[in-house]
């Protein structure tokens, strides 16, 4: 065994976390190596401080204080409160409501008032014409249902995004993987030799894509990954079939293929790949993992060594005892080296190649520009058709009110002349 | 898990205050401990051990009973004051008092005053702080294991669990720390064991 060794051993020695033969061996070590010695009573020593810092005591008023304030958060939890806190909140939000339900009945179809209205002025600003909401106020509810139900799912698509964003807020201090950002932090912090030996960093990213040649920009992808000397390792490619506001439907494909490309190609082919079309989100991350993986190489190191002198005492065993014995470790140490040689295997091959990941999805051709965010003139533009077409419709409105009521005002007048005739004959026999 | 915990932690679960107050009963001083050796003064510790134990309150449905109470337990508190330590790197702000030269003990003086000649008393204080000093130098996954393995005394498998890593990860971890402690401790050790020889 030598000095190397015997101190990256000494931590387990202290702990008794050790196997036999290496304690034999580290023992012998240590009565012969006086350096050695000195380092272990340091080491011992250092633990030793630690185990004999003692605990302090408690604040007298940690307890009352802690539970003062867990009364209180329990407090404004539901149940007890209930009756008396949410329900003004509820009534706030039902007067919401309310003053929402009447004004959309009695406005119909104020802009930005209601997504109804929305989903119609989007439509006129795509160039269905003001004349479709304008000269068949009959088709307009026909064609409503299925504007809605895409906005609906995407709502709802929406929403689910939030959730889980919010869960990872949530569970972020519960998870004890710190995100990446911050291993990388401390990483950069540890003041060890760490500077002087080769970064281990494994990269990735993703890049989400609009195209409008679904199969032509995938086959290109897998093209670009092959002329950079990496390779395709999944895709996928789904149809989904894309219901239109219309009415009409039709298939859009949507896929993700992920490449596996050498690090120092990555950068280049993200901006390749960025040009294909209309780039919706893109995100890379590096994980340095210098500290895991130098650890598990030295520990290979350390354990193949622990193999060799296995295998000469092993040629030196006098009875079968002994040789069971020492075969049992020999397998452990083996079994271990190969454990941590296929970390190493994973790791190397990790960051040696790249993952990105390519998520695609078709559109339209013609609709590549509706997708691009409108400017504030097509806004108003848009918001603007989107006022003329509610006050016409709603001056039609008014009209067909005003006729259909009719039958009402003619019962009504003949009403109130029969009324005021009688009324005029009393007064004047008065 | 203990039954009686299991059945504290359900009912905690459903909101009752009692029995949360009685499932941390127990934990409470070791809680506040880790946080005063990670956070290095005792306000702080105060502070951070009871934002620790009111999140507990409000997350204790996430609590999944894979591992022992103590152990998710012990994993928030050390978490809770990482994070701090974290957000005060970026802010640049000062701990109340720590890694300000030995000369100052008052805090920790009246803690411990049992009878001891004055020259004991100030020696031992200043052999702690040296100690929690060099502790909180180090780096943050130094620091948390040694105040975990050395002063808490966990296992092995209870901080990987804790921490979240693995096992392996844990052990290299531990050496490492001690012998970067040791080293930084290693001046004032050799003066401490010349003294008691």
């Amino acid at each position: 065994m030598d000095c190397e060794v015997v101190r990256s051993l000494m931590s387990s020695y202290i702990d008794k976390d050790i196997n036999e033969i290496d304690r034999i061996e580290l023992e012998k070590h240590l009565e012969s190596c006086s350096d050695c010695m000195e380092e272990y009573n340091l080491l011992l020593a250092t633990v030793t401080y630690c185990n004999q810092l003692e605990e302090i005591e408690l604040p007298e008023t940690f307890h009352q204080d802690l539970m003062g304030k867990i009364q209180e958060l329990g407090s404004n939890k539901p149940k007890k409160s209930f009756f008396k806190r949410n329900w003004n909140w509820v009534a706030g939000v039902a007067a919401v409501f309310v003053v929402a339900a009447i004004g959309l009945s009695s406005l119909p179809g104020l802009p930005g008032l209601n997504t109804r209205a929305k989903s119609i002025a989007e439509e006129t600003g795509r160039g269905y014409g003001g004349a479709v909401a304008q000269s068949a106020p009959a088709e307009a509810p026909a064609a409503e249902p299925a504007a809605r139900k895409s906005k609906a799912k995407m709502e709802f698509s929406e929403s689910m995004n939030m959730a889980s964003v919010m869960d990872n807020g949530a569970n972020y201090a519960l998870t004890m993987g710190a995100p990446e950002e911050d291993t990388v932090t401390q990483e950069k912090m540890m003041q060890s030799e760490a500077e002087t030996y080769e970064r281990k960093i494994i990269t990735s990213g993703s890049i989400s894509l609009e195209v409008t040649d679904f199969d032509n920009k995938m086959e290109s992808i897998a093209d670009l990954a092959e002329r950079n000397g990496g390779y395709v390792e999944s895709s996928y490619v789904d149809n989904i079939i894309n219901h239109e506001a219309d009415g009409k439907s039709d298939k859009l494909k949507t896929g993700n293929i992920t490449l596996r490309l050498p690090a120092a190609r990555f950068g280049s082919a993200v901006e390749e790949i960025k040009t294909m079309g209309e780039v919706i989100n893109q995100n890379t991350n590096s994980i340095d993992i210098s500290e895991q993986y130098y650890d598990t190489a030295t520990r290979i190191d350390n354990l193949t060594v622990q193999e060799n002198r296995l295998r000469e005492l092993i040629s030196k065993a006098q009875n079968v005892d002994e040789i069971l014995k020492i075969e049992n470790e020999l397998n452990r140490v083996r079994s271990e080296i190969e454990l941590m040689s296929t970390d190493i295997k994973r790791w190397d091959k990790q960051v040696s190649l790249s993952t990105l990941y390519v998520n695609l999805r078709e559109i339209k051709a013609g609709k590549l520009e509706s997708v691009n965010v409108p400017t504030v003139w097509t806004k108003a533009y848009n918001g603007f058709v989107g006022t003329i077409n509610s006050i016409l419709r709603g001056g039609e409105k008014l009209f067909v009110f005003i006729v259909s009521a009719i039958p009402y005002l003619i019962i009504l007048a003949v009403l109130t002349v029969i009324g005021y005739i009688v009324y005029k004959k009393r007064f004047k026999k008065k | 898990m203990e039954v009686t915990e299991k059945l504290l932690v359900a009912k905690s679960k459903k909101g009752n205050i009692d029995a949360f107050e009685e499932l941390i009963s127990g934990y409470e001083k070791k809680a506040y401990n880790i946080a005063y050796r990670i956070m290095g003064n005792e306000e702080d510790a105060k502070d951070m051990a009871q934002e620790a134990f009111i999140k507990i309150y409000k997350s204790i449905q996430n609590f999944r009973e894979e591992s022992s109470f103590s152990t998710w337990l012990y994993r928030i508190v050390t978490n809770v004051c990482l994070d701090e330590l974290r957000k005060r790197k970026k802010a640049n702000l000062v701990p109340l008092e720590m890694n300000i030269e030995t000369d100052k003990g008052s805090a920790i003086i009246e803690l411990s005053a049992e009878k001891e000649t004055p020259e004991d008393i100030c020696e031992r204080v200043e052999k702690k702080e040296l100690i929690q000093n060099a502790i909180s130098s180090l780096a943050e996954d130094y620091k948390t294991v040694i105040i975990l393995r050395d002063i808490q005394g966990f296992g092995y498998e209870e901080i990987a669990t804790m921490l979240n890593c693995s096992l392996g990860t844990i052990k290299s971890r531990i050496n490492r720390a001690r012998n970067l402690l040791k080293d930084k401790l290693r001046h004032e050790l050799e003066l401490y064991e010349k003294k008691s020889v």
